[in-house]
This record gives structure tokens, C-alpha cells and sequence, in this order.
């Protein structure tokens, strides 16, 4: 293909969104009071593509904090309605940064498989994902940990750290079909100019206007030099990640959870803010005049109590300390086995946004390293 | 892509009364659905209720009837008040599924079958006694072993007899206490007073030869299990069901998660040797 490298003048930017939110709507991340939000965009000077990490990660575009998924009236006779809307305009995810682009791998993986979610493919086969370089990490961020890549991606590569189901094995998944990659477009900042990599014959989609010029490879060298700076500013936070599975399990009795869960307030920020947790609630919303309802579904956080509850008061992890060792356990240890990946991308949003400062990080490396805690 | 969030209707076609403990009612809705349901013994389903929402809940019918639905409910919560306080023959109700794994009886094939039930246990284990009855030359003896708080919450009492009439069914029941002064359902039948366990003990059982089903809540299920392996059973004859939150039944709400194993797809009937490597139980 000859079009798969781009460069796009940063002063046809602003022109390229505004073309693209006639067509499109547009997601893009955004300044909001201190932090950084990932909305809908509508007015293109919004547009931050230099930001750390947004608060909620993109997932909440395709996988909708509050979703209804079934529309009833209360007479039984009437049938259920699906409420799968339809999308006029499809959806660009603007300025995704490669380790969110990760998380919307893992979450295909998720809602993909036997039982795929309607709810969610409808959204996610009529978006456009636009991942853009990272290059401003912060001290939280670990990507470079657990991916190949980390701050950025490459055509028809997924770069998640693969463990092959539990057994020791350092390869990094490859995607079979060029199509498959994790980023329709990919965006990288070269100073003047955006260097634009077409990642899929979707991305083509959005190229098609005459904003862009072709790119020479020497951009290409460019682009690597910038990563190159960023991977140094980002810690290796969890060095050889694939080994996690393998060691963490014959911690599962470590006084160090206690101790760590100690300072948990149990709130599920860290669940909320990650963006491979998929964990969801199904109520009955049913309106004041008793006549027809809603059948919805809200995110839901292993780190509550209620979560594993069951009827007559039981509840299997009343303990922090299991609810803890629930999260952690289920993104390195036990996610390879259902998924083939770990199931942590390294944003960093559970160390950041966390108010106890729980560090995961910080936890696995003392299992890794000199053992503190009998 | 099917929506399995689609409940599909149902009519009751009968409700049966199970037990009339004051603090306990259970009931069996037998249920007609629109569109014929294949399940196995052991499988779930999501009985779904406008405005209360949704819970998973054992099929307790015949296996070979696919146009009828039984589902055992006792009464713990919101949705299952209102089945069971309030629901009348002829009422509509809607269900998806089947769900989970089923208990493995291509196993138990010229095998001895040991059922063990604690409680409201016996509705995830009464399509297997009914599907043996049906095949009863698939298997050697069959032994089934019921227990309750007391006798009236005791359930499917009708129908012990009949099991029993069958050749070598052996059904022993027990209770923890008697209540005072009330007269317990199915008094037609002998039970004993005591601990399941002591009950086990007492009856002669094959350890070399056996697949064991056990249907209790978990700190039970753990008693039962112990006593069993120390009685020499292998812990690979022993199957056990659990039993977690639901939101989805198809694996993807993550309530019933525990390590890597979903209880609503990989069970929620396991082997009880993996079921003891998993975190978050009382086994």
C-alpha cells in the first residue's frame, strides 16, 4: 500500500477534525478543570493531543457507563425492545494513546468469544480508533513493561506482553491479518508536522481528503527518535511482565496483602479508572408511573462489598484483603489463562488515581525481588 | 450477532407447594416456555422479572420433557418473594438459558451413584435422579441422601416414595432438629435426626465405584467432602456445585469470577479437587 505513511501539517490539523466532525462524531481527549477527559468533541480548539491520560479511559465511549440494554412495559404480554441504537454517524476515537488503544484490544477479546456482546461490537465496529505517540508520561506510567512498544504501536502488531496461557514464553503476539492491528490511524507529533501511519484498510477512510502529503521514511527515522526519548522517560516498573503469572500465585498467603489492603477504602476508583476492567451490573430501572421500565447496565467494582455477595447474606470476599488480591490476581495471574494476555496495559491509572496510594507495581516487585514480609 | 439478554416468555403452568416452614416457603413454578428449552441435569437459568430483574436458578424438572421448566425457589430475596408469594397459575414469566456445565454423567455410566443434598441443593440434583430413573439401566445402585434444617423444609417429600420403589434406590433422609409441635411434611417417610455425615457413614458405599454428587450450600459441602476422601473416596469422584452472583450467565459481567474460572461457564458444577484450587470459597 502506498498510502500507509502520511504526514499531516500541523496547521491542517484543526482543517482535518473539522472535516472529519462533519462526518464523524468525534471523541477526542480535552481539557477538563485539572485532569484530562476523553469526550465528545465539539470545538475542534478543544483538542489536546499532548496529555498524560485522561481520567476514564475511551472505554466508556464503547462500553457506556450506563447503558440500557432492554426497554419493557410492565404489561408482559408487549415484548422486550432491544435497545441497540443505531449509529448514523460512526465514531472516531481521536488521539487514543497506545496503551488505551491496548485496553480496546483486550476489551474486543473480552466481549468478543462465544457469548459476544451485541451492545458492545455495535459500537466498536462503527468506530474508528486514532491512536496518537505518547509523549508525556508520567511517573505512574509502566507501559514500556507491558508491551513490546510501549508509548507507541505498530501496523499490524499486538505488542501485549503474551504468556501463553501460563506457560513461560517471552513472544509478543502478532496478528494474523493486517487488518487486525490496534489502531486504525496512528498520529505521531514530529514538531511542524503529524507523521500518519494507516493502520487498517478502515483507516483509509479518514485519509482521503487532501490535507495529507506522503511521507518519507526519514520521518519515519524521526518518529523513532522521539519514542526512543519518551521510553526513557517511562519506568520499567514490572521488567520481564511475563513471568508474573508464574510468580504471584505462590504469594496468594503473604502477610503483604494484609498489609497493603490495610490502607484500601475500599471506593473502586482503581477499577473505574482501568481500562481493561469490564465488570458489569444489570438492574431494573422502573419509571414512577409503574407502567414500563428500563433493564440497564452500570459498571460494577470488584473492590465493593456488595459485589460478591449472595442471597441469605453470604458474601465470599468480605475481606478487603481477598478483595484486593481479587483485582491483582485477576489482571496478572489469572488473565492469561481466559485471554492469552496479561491484563494490565500500564497506564498507570489505578497507582495515580488511587487515594490510599496502592501501588501494584510496588507490590509485585517486592514479591519479585528481597522478600520483606514473611 | 443473538442477543442473549432477550429473555425469552414463559407461561406457569402449575406452582407446587415444596414446604410450608413459616421462615422458609419454597415453591416449584413448572413453567411452559414459548420455545422449547434443551437443558442437562445441573444447568441453570436466568429467570427474569420485570422490574425485580434477574437470578439464576437451578432447573429441577425431567431433562427428557424440554417443553416444561421447573425451577425450585425459596424465598431470600426481592424476586423471590414475589414468586413465590405472588405469582398464580396462568401468570407469565420470562427466562433465558440454559446456562453452566452439567453434572457429568457420561462419568457415573456402570457406576454406583451417591447424590448427597443439602437444603433447597436437591433442585440442581433432581433432574439427575429423574433422568437415572428414565436410564436406570445405565447405572449400578443409586443412593440418595437428603438433608434439612427440619422436616418441613424438606422438599420434593412426594416423591421419595417413588424413588424408592425403583430397585436399588436406596433414599435417606435426615434433619438437624425437630420443630415443636408441628407436623412435618411427608412424616410418611422414615428420617433420621442428625449430622449428613453421621448418615453417610451409616450406609455401606462403594469408594472404588462411585460418582458422587453433592448439591449444599458450601460449608456443607466442605463437611461432606472431608468425611467422604477420609472414607477413602477419590477426590476425582466427587462432584460439587457452587453457586455466585449472576448478572449475565454467558461470562461476561465478571460477578462470579473466581481466579480464572467463571462460575457460570466453566460450572457451576466442578470437580471438587479443582473446585478446592479456587480462591474466594468456603471449600
Amino acid at each position: 500500500m502506498e498510502t500507509d505513511l502520511l504526514i499531516l501539517p500541523k496547521k491542517r490539523l484543526n482543517e482535518w477534525v473539522k472535516t472529519l466532525m462533519q462526518e464523524y462524531k468525534v471523541y477526542a481527549p480535552m481539557k477538563n478543570i485539572r485532569e484530562h477527559k476523553f469526550d465528545l468533541l465539539e470545538d475542534c480548539n478543544d483538542l489536546t493531543l499532548h496529555y498524560t491520560r485522561t481520567v476514564i479511559p475511551p472505554k466508556s465511549i464503547l462500553h457506556p457507563p450506563c447503558e440500557t440494554i432492554l426497554k419493557y412495559s410492565m404489561d408482559i404480554e408487549k415484548d422486550m425492545d432491544e435497545e441497540i441504537p443505531s449509529i448514523d454517524n460512526p465514531i472516531v476515537l481521536l488521539g487514543v494513546h497506545p496503551c488505551d488503544a491496548r485496553g480496546i484490544y483486550i476489551y474486543d477479546v473480552v466481549f468478543g468469544g462465544m457469548y459476544a456482546d451485541p451492545y458492545y461490537w455495535n459500537i466498536r465496529n462503527n468506530s474508528y480508533l486514532v491512536a496518537v505517540t505518547c509523549q508525556d508520561p508520567d511517573e505512574s506510567c509502566f507501559c514500556t513493561s507491558m508491551s513490546e512498544l510501549g508509548p507507541t504501536l505498530q501496523r499490524g502488531m499486538c505488542d501485549l506482553v503474551a504468556t501463553g496461557g501460563g506457560e513461560e514464553n517471552d513472544d509478543i503476539m502478532q496478528l494474523s491479518s493486517f487488518d487486525e492491528g490496534l489502531f486504525d490511524l496512528l498520529l505521531t507529533d514530529l514538531g511542524d508536522k503529524f507523521l500518519v501511519e494507516v493502520g487498517s484498510f478502515k483507516g483509509e477512510d479518514l485519509v482521503k481528503y487532501d490535507f495529507f502529503e506522503t511521507a518519507e521514511y526519514e520521518h519515519m527515522f524521526a518518529k523513532e527518535d522521539i519514542v526512543g526519548e519518551v521510553r526513557e522517560k517511562i519506568n520499567n516498573k514490572l521488567p520481564s511482565a511475563s513471568n508474573i503469572p508464574q510468580i504471584l500465585p505462590q504469594y496468594f498467603n503473604d502477610l503483604l496483602w494484609k498489609k497493603e489492603s490495610e490502607k484500601c477504602v475500599a471506593c473502586g476508583s482503581c477499577t473505574l479508572v482501568c481500562p481493561t476492567c469490564f465488570c458489569y451490573n444489570v438492574d431494573d430501572v422502573t419509571r414512577f408511573n409503574l407502567k414500563e421500565g428500563e433493564r440497564v447496565r452500570i459498571w460494577d467494582s470488584c473492590q465493593l462489598l456488595e459485589y460478591a455477595s449472595v442471597a441469605e447474606g453470604e458474601n465470599f470476599r468480605k475481606d478487603k484483603t481477598a478483595r484486593l488480591k481479587n483485582r491483582i490476581y485477576h489482571k496478572l495471574a489469572n488473565w492469561p489463562q481466559q485471554f492469552n494476555t496479561l491484563g494490565c496495559i500500564g497506564c498507570g491509572r489505578c497507582i495515580h488515581y488511587c487515594i490510599a496510594n496502592i501501588d501494584m507495581t510496588e507490590i509485585i516487585s517486592q514479591f519479585k525481588g528481597e522478600k520483606a514480609y514473611a | 450477532m443473538p442477543n442473549l439478554y432477550i429473555p425469552k416468555k414463559g407461561k406457569v403452568k402449575n406452582i407446587l407447594d415444596q414446604s410450608t416452614s413459616d421462615s422458609y416457603i419454597t415453591k416449584t413454578l413448572v413453567i411452559e416456555p414459548d420455545e422449547e428449552i434443551l437443558f442437562q441435569p445441573g444447568q441453570f437459568v436466568m429467570i427474569s422479572l420485570r422490574g425485580f430483574g434477574e437470578s439464576a436458578m437451578f432447573i429441577s424438572g425431567n431433562p427428557s420433557c424440554s417443553d416444561i421448566i421447573e425451577v425450585t425457589i425459596r424465598e431470600v430475596g426481592n424476586l423471590t418473594h414475589h414468586l413465590v408469594r405472588s405469582f398464580k397459575v396462568g401468570d407469565k414469566i420470562e427466562i433465558r438459558g440454559p446456562f453452566g456445565t452439567p453434572w457429568p454423567l457420561i462419568e457415573g455410566l456402570g457406576r454406583d451413584l451417591v447424590i448427597v443434598s443439602g437444603g433447597t441443593g436437591l433442585n440442581s440434583l433432581r433432574p439427575v435422579i429423574l433422568h437415572a430413573l428414565e436410564n436406570r439401566e445405565d447405572y449400578e445402585k443409586i443412593k440418595i441422601f437428603i438433608s434439612a434444617h427440619c422436616p418441613d423444609e424438606l422438599i420434593f417429600t412426594e416423591e421419595y416414595r417413588e424413588w424408592v420403589a425403583h430397585p436399588d434406590i436406596g433414599v435417606y433422609v435426615t434433619v438437624d432438629r425437630l420443630p415443636y409441635g408441628t407436623i412435618p411434611v411427608g412424616s410418611s417417610f422414615k428420617y433420621a435426626v442428625g449430622d449428613i455425615r453421621e448418615l453417610l457413614e451409616s450406609v455401606s458405599l462403594n469408594p472404588d465405584n462411585s460418582l458422587i454428587l453433592v448439591s449444599a450450600p458450601e460449608t456443607m459441602t466442605r463437611g461432606i467432602c472431608n468425611r467422604l476422601v477420609s472414607n477413602g473416596f477419590s477426590q476425582e469422584s466427587i462432584y460439587i456445585s457452587l453457586q455466585r452472583r449472576m448478572k449475565c450467565g454467558m461470562g461476561k459481567c465478571g460477578h462470579c469470577q473466581l481466579g480464572s474460572t467463571l462460575v457460570c461457564k466453566d460450572g457451576p458444577i466442578f470437580r471438587y479437587d479443582i473446585a478446592r484450587t479456587l480462591p474466594d470459597t468456603l471449600l
